[in-house]
């Protein structure tokens, strides 16, 4: 006890010095403050505030009750010990039921000082036990109040108890579920089989975690993540486990959503980037390193003006940014540079993400590349003006023809009735020649015009693969050279014969490109050929029966797999820019395709490459050519 | 004498197959096409038909056609001047359909008479 303050409200000097020394005597170190009377007794009470107080009873000025009572009404935890002489019973009662701490006699203030021990221990223990009930309250407010549940499992798995989120979570009362044990509750199978093996390894100071999907009566199927705490009582060893189970279903569900987007994202063809908001790169898909050529560490935390072309003004990408920030969003073309600097054109679509108080935070930028799109395009609209040309041409050659029938007759006749010696004889020849120059003119167009359309019929390949040949012998290098062997016995194949020429053609000057440096022979192989099941297993949509083989075999660089994989796409060219579309191969497959064949390729870098076409034979009599 | 009959629609050359024909004898009749064709069939029989293949109303080949059936007896040359439509060889066509032969525009004059000397029997 430091520094004891005592008020003691007492008129006598003699019993005040008594008290004072008692207390010295006790070697208690203290205050002692004494009050006559009322105005003095309050405002010590204001100033000094007492510790305890000590009260005569007998004063006649002012009765000890009333000092009690005004000092409980204020103040209903400070001990008032009561001093008197001898006291009636009657006295002592009153004095005890109207809230005194206790009472001791004058003529024995031996009691005293225990007394006063006594109330401040009282006091301080009455204080301890508020002050637990205080923590109490508090801890059982925040514990019932919580959307996570609670329990509290003893080693006898009995649950001693649960918070309120767990009774409502099953539809239970508390009083259904404290005393009672979890097999008794869940069911002995159950408590067994999941639930026992926690507990015990919580018992065994560990903690147990885990997330899993059950269904509680209140809330059907959700996702939760449950933690087994092992607690112990103070001083000892686990006494109980606090089991907390925590309701994860929306984060499950946000994380199996995030997961899906980003599936989504990875996987798709369109090339995606998302920058912050000064246009450092955050996140690319893997389509983007794919098309672009860049690695993902080459990339992350660069501006993505490094993407950027010269090829647009600034303007073009001033506009773009009002867009954005205008309309949220901007779509078109572009161009963007690929790491080896080449450019990809892109139709893009821009939009940025702004946060909650609308400031823009990133941009996204989805962009797929059209390059073959453009190309393909650029192709039809010129296969069109070329049908379009076709189609006036025929148009105007009907009357053209007309014209000159009407020319060349009259002509001829005049030119009867003339004798060669007569000068006008020589004009009307020079009109007559100029007319089949123009006779000729029409006809070229018309069969260029009729190279557009398919023209079904019976083809012999052998003399077609003959043609071609001759054709090409005239522009092929002297290093080059063509060796055939046509079975003269094949049976035609039923085809448009520009097509076959197509074919033969576009095979040939593949071949011709792969000799093109150290020169070599182009082997040209007309066979008959059966097809059986084996071969049928392996390309599914050729037919069994019988078929004509053309094997080309050049002695060039040949090919590696990589490269043989590609051969037939569109646009896939080994060639360097500006020579050649990538079109000739794709071309052909097509070609071949639509009769119904096949196309084979063989190849070894540095040896060649063997190409074989099987085309399906036809039952027809080939077509004599003119 | 003998007679033949010109379906062209084009004017000038309808006109000029006149002139040559009727240097050489021949009587001459013209129709625009088959229609008018088939009017002039109701009056006259004439020995030869010379037919363009592809004109408005009535086809050259529709023409043919209707001669094959109706006139049996009548020569049918039929001349073409390509190119209007793509798709089909309308020269191939007229063969099939019963023309006794085909030229194609612009042709030989010298040729024309001889065939027409051929198909009329003349010597």
């Amino acid at each position: 006890m430091n520094g004891l303050k005592i008020l003691y409200l007492e008129d006598s000097e003699f019993d005040v010095e008594i008290v004072r020394y008692l207390f010295e005597q006790e070697k208690i170190k203290f205050n002692l403050q004494q009050v006559r009377n009322k105005e003095d007794y309050l405002r010590q009470l204001e100033d000094f505030k007492p510790d305890i107080i000590l009260v005569n009873f007998s004063l006649r000025s002012f009765e000890g009750i009333e000092a009690l009572h005004i000092v409980r009404e204020k103040n209903p935890e400070m001990p008032v010990i009561f001093l008197s002489g001898i006291l009636g019973e009657e006295n002592v009662i009153e004095v005890l039921k109207s809230g005194a701490t206790d009472y001791v006699l004058k003529h024995r203030l031996g009691r005293l000082i225990p007394a006063v021990h006594r109330a401040l221990h009282e006091n301080r223990e009455k204080a301890k036990r508020i002050q637990a009930e205080k923590l109490i309250h508090k801890y059982d407010f925040i514990v019932n109040v919580s959307r996570s549940m609670f329990t509290l499992v003893d080693r006898q798995y009995i649950y001693e108890d649960v918070n309120d989120a767990f009774c409502r979570a099953h539809d239970l009362i508390r009083d259904e579920i404290i005393g009672k044990s979890l097999s008794k509750l869940w069911g002995n199978e159950v408590f067994e089989k999941y639930i026992k093996k926690n507990f015990d390894q919580s018992f065994s100071d560990n903690i147990v975690r885990y997330q899993a999907w059950f269904e509680v009566p209140k809330y059907g199927l959700r996702c939760f993540e449950v933690t087994f705490y092992p607690y112990k009582e103070l001083g000892q060893d686990v006494t109980h486990t606090v089991v907390e189970t925590i309701d994860i279903t929306d984060r499950q569900k946000a994380d199996a959503l995030q997961k899906m987007l980003y599936t989504a994202i990875e996987q798709a063809a369109e090339i995606v980037c998302v920058t912050d908001s000064e246009g450092i790169i955050e996140y690319v898909n893997s389509a983007y390193l794919k098309v672009t050529g860049y690695k993902l560490k080459e990339l992350i935390g660069k501006s993505f003006k490094i993407m950027l072309t010269k090829e647009h003004p600034d303007e073009f990408y001033d506009q773009i940014s009002e867009s954005i920030s205008r309309e949220n969003n901007w779509r078109g073309n572009m161009k963007i540079r690929k790491k080896n600097g080449d450019p990809v054109e892109v139709y893009s679509s821009i939009s940025p993400v702004r946060n909650s108080k609308g400031e823009i935070i990133q941009h996204v930028t989805v962009q797929r590349d059209i390059t073959d799109e453009t190309r393909i395009q650029n192709y039809l609209q010129h296969v069109h003006r070329m049908e379009t040309i076709g189609t006036l041409a025929g148009g105007i050659a009907h009357d053209f023809n007309n014209i000159l029938a009407t020319i060349i007759g009259h002509t001829e006749i005049a030119m009867e009735d003339l004798q060669k010696e007569n000068p006008s004889f020589h004009d009307l020849e020079q009109i007559l020649k100029a007319s089949n120059r123009a006779k000729d003119l029409v006809n070229k167009i018309l069969s260029f015009n009729r190279q557009m359309e398919p023209k079904i019929e019976a083809v012999n390949i052998g003399s077609h693969i003959q043609d071609t040949i001759r054709m090409l012998e005239g522009s092929i290098p002297e290093k080059i050279k063509i060796k055939t062997n046509l079975n003269e016995k094949c049976p035609p194949v039923l085809a448009d014969p520009s097509h076959i020429h197509q074919i033969i053609l576009n095979i040939c000057t593949n071949s011709f490109y792969a000799m093109r440096k150290k020169g070599g022979t182009l082997y040209i192989n007309l066979q008959n050929q059966q097809l059986d099941e084996n071969f049928i297993r392996i390309f599914p949509n050729i037919k069994k029966g019988k078929y004509v083989r053309i094997d080309f075999r050049d002695t060039g660089t040949g090919m590696k797999q990589d490269i043989v994989k590609g051969i037939f796409e569109p646009f896939f060219t080994t060639k360097p820019v500006g020579e050649g579309t990538g079109l000739g191969l794709s071309v052909v497959h097509g070609l071949i395709k639509n009769m119904k064949g096949e196309i084979l390729v063989e190849s070894k870098p540095g040896k060649g490459s063997t190409f074989s076409v099987l085309l399906p034979v036809s039952n027809m009599q080939p077509v004599r050519k003119k | 004498m003998f007679t033949i009959l010109i379906i062209e629609d084009d004017t000038d050359l309808s006109n000029f197959l006149t002139r040559l024909l009727q240097l050489e004898n021949y009587l001459i009749f013209e129709a625009g096409n088959g229609l008018e064709a088939e009017t002039i069939l109701k009056n006259t029989q004439p020995d030869l038909v010379i037919t363009d293949i592809i004109m408005p109303d009535q086809d050259g080949i529709g023409t043919i056609n209707m001669l094959r059936k109706k006139h049996p007896e009548i020569k049918i040359i039929a001349i073409s001047g390509g190119g209007r439509i793509l798709s089909a060889d309308y020269l191939e066509i007229a063969y099939k359909l019963g023309a006794h032969h085909v030229f194609s525009k612009p042709f030989d004059n010298k040729e024309l008479l001889v065939k027409v000397k051929e198909l009329l029997g003349q010597k």
